[in-house]
């Protein structure tokens, strides 16, 4: 008996030996009566440590931690006790909510030789409906309850720039419309004007969860935008946590293991925090996964191109292959692959269609069941409906082109999820910043030229994850049926 | 002292040492865990009260070991769960909840240490500091445990106190908290060979120790 048997005897006591170690340790037991008497030393050492009292944690620990948190929750929720406070700062709070959210995931599956060029199969089951009104709140609390009818914005009739008035207009659109999901929601907070400004002057925290009202006028048009406070930070934990309950393996390291990992922080620390997932999974729990994501955040499939431009580098087997996604201008593979796999275009002009009409049935947010989600549009118009509003982004990014689907047995889908009050806010922000500042607020820089370095910043950090994704993950599973993936989480650069 | 008693046979060990993980293994309660997680995700604090109420007491008796002082277990037990709290967004799910909460636990208590500069104390220096009697709050504990006399008890406290930082630590959340080698590992942040070496370096130890005292005293 040495040293090292002990260590193993030790080890085998613990029940932590596998394979040949077990086997010896046995075989050490079965043979040698040292062995056995320094197993039963083992034992007794351990049987008095176990022994020894465990005192139980002093009473109203429970109460204690949940006091703590509360006060913590509340000190946020008081800027008044901390002069520096950010929320103090309307411009610092209003960055933070208008940062917007934006996940991407890249799958690497490897597919049936019959279904090469065919399209994206296995994206059929991920089409997702899009939500609407989701924006960030930074390092605050998390989502609304699932399923809550949400509703980006609302264009009433011309109005006076007298609130009440507006207000009345509104109302009175509104009224047309009982039965509607959007009417009920916008009816429900139409009196709660300006949240947003309210919030701000009273150096409030958002309410985690909750959807805040805007009013302002574009263009001669009230429009009442509402928005949904989400904390990108909170929902990466509940992302994680929905994998896990897919039994969906992360790699946590992936990124650090990544020769661009150096690149990669430099990046992310200079354009905005990023989070990347990478994942290895059975393709029906990815899938699945991908399905309740969808319940936390805006999930639709879409093109890559509205995050790249128009070129596309994925790495693959060491090798650069680029691919050029459909532009806007493929309109027909637009449309016909939009309604197949994402959130339709048709579909939101329908909905568009009712609302304008005022149809009692409105355009559900979530209609995966029917196979063919739809998207509601960011704004729509019930006073001017001959003149129908702009394509909301969300509406053109319905893309999909199966990647060098002929070459080998790979395809490379994208999902992206977008949250269009994200662009809503952003553009409302370039419009009317004084519906969001004081009128003694500087600009720090004209919002237009924010807007691009964000999004050029942006697309740079996100094509470099893509087309650098860590070892390992590059290549597709030998298993036809798991997918290997990235999921981005990105939230957009605060203005 | 007495020779030692009511040890298993070698048979019992076997069974023992393959029978897998300990009863106060965690993995049993990782679904209602995720649950309770995703609920404090969610916004539910009280759900975060639930989780107090579920590992309390097993990371408090740990820690009052680790620190020895009721004190500061109490308020590095408090202040972990805190942090666990603000920092649940990044609990990724891939190890089990009280590990990674101990993780936070035992970060917290290495850093109480180094800014109080503190000698561990024995847990019967507690005693007397205190004047009061450290309870054992486990509704089952071992048979033996009754039989085990106090004096045999401050013996091993003793021992355990006089190992070295690293050897103690190793041995204290395998036996009393009942960590596995590899949760072990990520908490101290070392190999789960090192882990493996310590453990058993500290048996060893202990082992010697208490042979010695027990000669001393005979």
């Amino acid at each position: 008996m040495n040293g090292r048997d002990e260590e193993l005897l030790s080890a085998y006591f613990d029940g932590e030996l596998t394979g040949d170690e077990q086997s010896r340790a046995e075989q050490l037991l079965a043979e040698n009566l040292a062995a056995r008497e320094a197993l039963d030393e083992l034992a007794d050492v351990s049987s008095r440590l176990r022994q020894l009292p465990r005192p139980p944690a002093p009473a109203g620990m429970r109460e204690d931690v949940l006091r703590q948190l509360r006060a913590r929750s509340a000190l946020v929720k008081t800027p008044a006790a901390d002069p520096r406070s950010r929320w103090r700062r309307p411009a610092a709070w209003i960055g933070s909510v208008a940062a917007g959210l934006l996940i991407a995931v890249f799958v690497y599956q490897q597919r049936p030789e019959r279904e090469r060029g065919v399209g994206p199969e296995v994206a059929a089951g991920t089409a997702v409906a899009m939500r609407e009104s989701t924006v960030q709140s930074d390092g605050l609390q998390p989502l609304a309850p699932m399923g809550a009818v949400e509703l980006d914005a609302y264009h009433g009739s011309p109005a006076s720039t007298a609130a009440s008035e507006r207000f009345d207009v509104v109302s009175e659109s509104l009224e047309r419309q009982p039965q509607s999901p959007t009417t009920l929601a916008l009816t429900n907070s139409l009196f709660i004007q300006d949240e947003f400004r309210q919030l701000v002057e009273r150096g409030e925290a958002p309410v985690p969860g909750k959807v805040y009202s805007n009013v302002s006028q574009v263009d001669g048009q009230i429009v009442v935008t509402q928005h949904r406070v989400v904390d990108t930070e909170q929902l990466l934990g509940q992302i994680q946590v929905v994998l896990t309950d897919n039994g969906i393996v992360t790699l946590p390291d992936a990124v650090a293991e990544s020769a661009s990992r150096d690149q990669l922080a430099a990046d992310t620390k200079q354009n905005g925090r990023l989070q990347a997932i990478y994942v290895e999974a059975p393709a029906i729990n990815f899938y699945n996964a991908v399905q309740q994501i969808a319940q936390l955040a805006s999930v639709t499939k879409v093109s890559a191109n509205t995050v790249f431009g128009n070129e596309f580098d994925v790495a693959r087997d060491g090798a650069a292959v680029e691919g050029k996604l459909a532009t806007a201008g493929d309109a027909d593979k637009q449309e016909s692959q939009s309604q197949r796999f994402s959130a339709s275009p048709a579909a939101g002009r329908e909905s568009r269609r009712r609302l304008a009409t005022n149809e009692t049935e409105a355009a559900k947010p979530d209609s995966r069941s029917t196979g063919a989600p739809t998207a509601m549009p960011a704004r729509r118009s019930l006073a001017h409906q001959d003149q129908p509003p702009a394509p909301p982004q969300s509406e053109r990014q319905y893309l999909y082109q199966d990647l060098d689907a002929s070459a080998e047995s790979r395809s490379i889908a994208a999902y992206q999820v977008v949250v269009p009050a994200r662009q809503e806010l952003l553009e409302e922000l370039q419009q009317q910043p004084a519906a969001f500042f004081d009128a003694e607020q500087p600009a720090t820089a004209a919002p237009a030229e924010q807007s691009a370095v964000a999004k050029k910043a942006q697309s740079k950090v996100l094509q470099r994850l893509c087309t650098l994704p860590p070892q390992g993950i590059k290549a597709a599973p030998a298993d036809p049926d798991r997918v290997r993936a990235v999921i981005l989480l990105v939230p957009e650069q605060k203005p | 002292m007495n020779a030692p008693h009511h040890l298993p046979s070698v048979d019992n060990l076997r069974e023992l040492a393959t029978a897998g993980p300990r009863p106060n293994a965690v993995e049993d309660v990782s679904a209602n865990d995720q649950s309770l997680i995703l609920r404090c995700r969610a916004g539910d604090v009280d759900a975060f009260g639930g989780l107090v109420v579920r590992y309390q007491d097993r990371l408090y008796a740990t820690l009052v070991h680790l620190l020895g002082s009721l004190e500061d277990a109490r308020d590095v037990t408090q202040d972990a769960f805190v942090l666990a709290f603000e920092k649940l967004a990044t609990f990724r799910g891939d190890s089990a909840f009280y590990s990674w909460l101990f993780r936070i636990a035992y970060n917290a208590a290495m850093t109480r240490k180094r800014k109080e500069r503190r000698v561990p104390k024995s847990i019967d220096a507690v005693r007397e500091q205190r004047g009061d009697d450290l309870r054992d709050g486990r509704a089952d504990t071992d048979p033996g445990a009754a039989i085990d006399s106090e004096e045999r008890q401050q013996l091993v406290r003793k021992a355990l106190d006089e190992l070295g930082e690293d050897y103690r630590t190793a041995i204290i959340l395998k036996e009393i908290d009942g960590l596995r080698y590899d949760e072990i590992a990520v908490i101290v942040g070392c190999p789960i060979g090192t882990v493996r070496s310590r453990i058993h370096r500290a048996r060893h130890e202990l082992r010697e120790k208490l042979s010695r005292t027990i000669k001393t005293q005979l």
